[in-house]
């Protein structure tokens, strides 16, 4: 099922939340494909001097929620239960981008993939979840 | 392109593998199900299509230019997404993500009758390159 209305909503709405705190934000917005982006800084380095891995898997992970949630009806959003990502390239600056697609859609579990690029799109990181049907709204105040 | 590696492989044998394409970075897999690879629930056991995604994405891996003379798994992860029923033929395509010195990163989607995606795998190896 296609949510284009939430889809279109998504890219909208300004940066708020983890996403503010971040420096995220989302680029792109359609069925079944989101992306985020982020501008690199020292903010998100760790001692070693290159972005933290934390960093790059929060980006891959919001991407891949995000392009399931545009397949979802309205109600429903849905939460990660598993998460898989290599590592491939690292960074230390520069727009980092977050593509997230859509896998397959089941009744209750869902399958998506990301790649991370730098801005030389070069891949940085690949990651794979599986996510669980949720109600909207759960665990929000 | 030889067939050296499967030939040498016992495993490919005994479980009917073969390998059907290889390109640039890709090789395609084939494994016919049999009564022996069955669940308690009598479908494909899951670790008949482990095998078979660690294959494809290996032999995936050989393809890689400087040639590849070892390569040995250290990571597989897989997604079951749909079962797959004893008799069918699983299609397994492995893809090299990434070729570095050391380590290959490699992914895998393994479908049955009518392209019908059975599983997602991804796979690290590290390797062995011939000298330029």
């Amino acid at each position: 099922m296609r949510n284009d209305k939430r889809a279109a909503e998504m890219l909208a709405a300004e940066p708020a939340g983890w996403m503010e705190t971040l420096g995220a934000r989302i680029t792109e917005s359609g069925p079944g494909r989101v992306v985020l982006e982020l501008e690199a800084g020292p903010q998100h380095r760790h001692g070693g001097g290159v972005v933290q891995g934390g960093v790059i898997t929060q980006i891959a992970d919001a991407a891949m929620g995000m392009s399931l949630a545009t397949l979802q009806e309205d109600g429903l959003w849905n939460t990660t239960i598993e998460l898989k990502i290599n590592f491939i390239r690292p960074v230390t600056s520069g727009r980092l981008r977050a593509v997230g697609r859509v896998v397959e859609m089941k009744q209750t579990l869902m399958f998506s993939e990301a790649d991370v690029l730098d801005d030389q799109n070069r891949l940085v990181a690949r990651a794979s979840s599986t996510c669980l049907a949720v109600p909207e709204g759960q665990g929000r105040e | 392109m030889s067939n050296a590696v499967e030939a040498q492989s016992p495993a490919w044998a005994w479980l009917g593998m073969q390998t059907v394409e290889t390109g640039d970075g890709t090789a395609t897999v084939e494994m016919t199900t049999t009564e022996d690879m069955a669940n308690h629930s009598g479908f494909v056991h899951g670790g008949m299509i482990s095998t078979l995604a660690d294959s494809a994405m290996g032999r995936a891996v050989r393809t890689v230019k400087p040639g590849v003379v070892r390569a040995m798994s250290f990571d597989l992860k897989l997604n079951f997404i749909s079962a797959a029923k004893i008799g069918e033929t699983l299609r397994a395509t492995g893809h090299v993500v990434h070729a570095g010195r050391r380590t290959v990163v490699t992914e895998c989607r393994i479908e049955g009758p009518g392209g019908k995606l059975v599983a997602t795998a991804s796979g690290t190896f590290s390797v062995t390159r011939e000298k330029e």
